[in-house]
């Protein structure tokens, strides 16, 4: 009997020698995915436009954040980024967007999209619906971070908030002498300039346009009347 | 009771547990007396002023007294009014503590360390203490050292504290200064200096930097060049830059508040105009005032005044009317060149003074009524000895204008058209700045080594009464009074 319980004993010691072994690692054991990259300071959307670039600006490039689930390969590998039907922008003319590749050893990438100055742009604005889909590589990721728009125009559009009492009546050929000037589309409130910051782009359009009336006679807007800044 | 093997191991493996329970203490439990420090204090202060030498005389009673020598002291001070982890300074290395507190004001602890030499053993005393601001209110003279900037404070016990701006801001310079300056707007007090390319704010009550110029503009300007900067209202500040004029406007309006880009000249002449350092300040909007002339400017290019039309939610530049049948000149083209301004014996009176060939004129411009060119007079024809008059100020209370000429200060009467001698110069010393402040004429002279400034008392006539000399200055360029 007494040999018995000293064989139990020792079978009871064994098993808790035996919850001393080394665990193994918990690994992301998903199939990769991909998604595109979101939080506070990157949105889901892009608005650009070449207005406030200079003339001889023809291509420039934006970047898409894009990163993946999973560990990194050794291996480069392919993503499927596709364009959505609702986009009215062509690739090719408007677009282009640089190779789908995730290197070897990465976990993100910044994706280059490649914007065509045309001339179309001038009064239109072109959308890119972009949609992330799956590939033999990855599967596609997050369902609320799939698609990225990009607004792309030469154009500009009359601020909501553009008040005729700090820089007079509006026209195109006001607003776009200011951006080019400024080099910066925000000139209202509701653009991003701040109220302080107004006074100081008026003062400033109006040294501009006597400068340029100096050299090129007075500034006539679409409408056929002279551009103007106030006195306030 | 037959014992078997593994009865026999059990008890093996049980002597063998109480054997080595017998081991050798190897601990050492003797006590070696060591020298105990008790501090105790009763010289501490609470509060102290700020660069006011603090006298600490702590009593160190020792169980195996030593002198000086076997212990090591050491005096360290470090903020406490906050759980952020603060600087530690140390103070000194000497017994008692006698030394100048030049820390920002604030909470601290000042903290008193003796390590015993022979034990190694640290025993600390802490007190309580506040560093009080102490250049609360008093005079504030910006100086040029060899090029860089420095400030001395004169409390209004007239007690100086030199290189003020160098011991708070080690990291910070100021090359060329130009001028120092003090603002209010709506209570928020802020304090600025001026260098011949740059500009600083500094902390009003602690007197150390916070921004530079190229935070406070929307477009900070390509060129630098600060002449002059005025808070001309609450509300209206300016700063004429490399002859341009750049100004701030605040209140009302919700958002940050920045300098504007420069205003234009009226006319159509754009950024094309040179204000020369001088600016008048007439009366501000909205206060029932006569006039739109808010302040008003010198160009240089055109040689006539315009002035700064507050009547309007930005304030801009605009023309003075054409002069009428009575007016005694143009303000629009006075045709001259302006070698000196400066308030007058009244609020909103300027006194210009004008050079034309051999002849210097004074022209009196109240600000305040429509037609401002109130009086125009030829000032060397009676008093010729002021045509070679290198500074000027105007008396706040007399129709009287000090002007400093071949070395002695000169008392012009505009009245009369009179001038007489007043004041010496000491021989060898440089008039590097002069300035009426209402009841004193502030001199500052320099030697070429030291600069002093000599604050003259004026008395009901306008002659100077007493003076106070302060010394051990470099060359004083500017003054401003900092209110509390």
């Amino acid at each position: 009997m007494k040999n018995i319980n000293r064989l139990i004993a020792s079978f009871l010691i064994y098993l808790l020698i035996g919850a001393c072994g080394k665990e193994d690692r918990l690994m992301y054991k998903e199939a990769p995915s991909i998604s595109f990259r979101r939080d506070v300071v990157m949105p889901d959307s892009i608005n650009y436009t070449f207005v406030v670039k200079p003339d001889s600006l023809l291509t420039d490039t934006i970047y898409l954040n894009i990163r993946i689930s999973g560990v990194a390969s050794d291996k480069d590998r392919k993503f499927n980024l596709m364009t959505g039907e609702n986009s009215t922008a062509i690739k090719g003319k408007h677009f282009d967007i640089g190779e789908t590749v995730i290197k070897a050893g990465v976990y993100a990438i910044k994706f280059p999209v490649y914007l065509h100055r045309t001339p179309d742009m001038k009064d239109k604005i072109f959308s890119i619906y972009f949609r992330m889909g799956s590939s033999d590589d990855f599967k596609a990721g997050f369902d609320n971070s799939l698609t990225y728009q990009v607004k792309v125009t030469d154009k500009l559009l009359k601020p909501a908030d553009w008040s005729d009492f700090f820089y007079g009546s509006y026209s195109l050929a006001k607003h776009q002498f200011m951006v080019s000037r400024l080099g910066t589309t925000a000139i209202t409130m509701g653009t991003g300039a701040q109220f302080s910051q107004i006074m100081s782009i008026l003062q400033k359009m109006r040294v501009e346009l006597i400068k340029y009336e100096n050299v090129n006679g007075p500034l006539i807007d679409e409408n056929g009347n002279r551009v103007t800044f106030p006195t306030i | 009771m037959k014992f078997s093997v593994y009865n026999w191991l059990y008890i093996l493996l049980l002597v063998a547990f109480i054997q080595s329970g017998c081991l050798k203490d190897n601990g050492n439990k003797a006590v070696t007396p060591i020298n105990v420090l008790t501090i105790t204090d009763t010289t501490a202060v609470a509060a102290v002023l700020q660069f006011d030498t603090l006298t600490v005389k702590p009593d160190i009673k020792q169980a195996l007294p030593v002198d000086d020598g076997g212990l090591i002291f050491e005096w360290s001070i470090h903020q406490n009014d906050s759980e952020d982890a603060y600087p530690v300074y140390i103070l000194d290395s000497t017994r008692y503590l006698h030394k100048s507190i030049s820390v920002k004001p604030g909470i601290y602890r000042l903290i008193y360390k003796v390590t015993v030499k022979a034990s190694g053993v640290t025993y600390f005393k802490f007190f309580d203490l506040k560093v009080i601001n102490r250049f609360s209110e008093g005079w504030l003279v910006l100086e040029d050292i060899g090029g860089k900037t420095d400030l001395t404070v004169i409390l209004k016990t007239d007690t100086l504290f030199h290189h003020v701006f160098t011991s708070l801001n080690k990291e910070n310079t100021l090359d060329n200064p130009v001028q120092v300056a003090t603002t209010n707007t709506y209570g928020d007090k802020q304090l600025f200096l001026f260098g011949a390319n740059n500009a600083i704010e500094l902390d009003y009550t602690q007197l150390t930097k916070l921004t530079d110029y190229t935070r406070w503009f929307w477009e900070t300007p390509a060129v630098f060049r600060p002449q002059r900067f005025r808070q001309i209202s609450t509300s209206v500040r300016f700063i004429i830059n490399d002859g341009r004029l750049t100004a701030r406007f605040s209140g009302g309006f919700p958002g940050e508040v920045k300098y504007l880009n420069t205003l234009p000249f009226p006319g159509g002449k754009a950024d094309d105009y040179y204000f020369s350092s001088y600016a008048g300040v007439g009366p501000q909007p909205y206060t029932g005032e006569k006039t739109p002339y808010t302040a008003f400017f010198f160009d240089t290019k055109t040689k006539g005044f315009v002035y700064l039309s507050g009547a309007s939610l930005i304030p801009s530049l605009a023309a003075f009317n054409a002069p009428t049948g009575s007016s005694l000149f143009d303000m629009r083209n006075i045709g001259l060149d302006l070698l000196a301004m400066d308030q007058g014996n009244a609020s909103y009176l300027n006194n210009a003074i004008f050079k034309d060939g051999s002849n210097y004129y004074l022209y009196q411009i109240d600000a305040n009524v429509s037609d401002p060119a109130v009086n125009k007079k030829l000032i060397t024809g009676d008093a010729p000895q002021l045509a070679a008059f290198t500074r000027m100020t105007s008396s706040k209370k007399l129709q009287q204008i000090y002007f400093l000429s071949n070395g002695n200060i000169h008392l012009y009467d505009i009245l009369s058209g009179k001038a007489r001698v007043i004041q010496a110069i000491a021989a060898g010393e440089e008039v590097t700045y002069m300035q009426c402040t209402g009841d004193e004429v502030m001199v500052g002279t320099w030697n070429g080594t030291e600069g002093k400034l000599y604050r003259y008392t004026i008395s009901p006539l306008g002659e100077f009464g007493g003076v106070k000399v302060f010394t051990g200055f470099g060359k004083i360029v500017s003054m401003n009074y900092k209110a509390a």
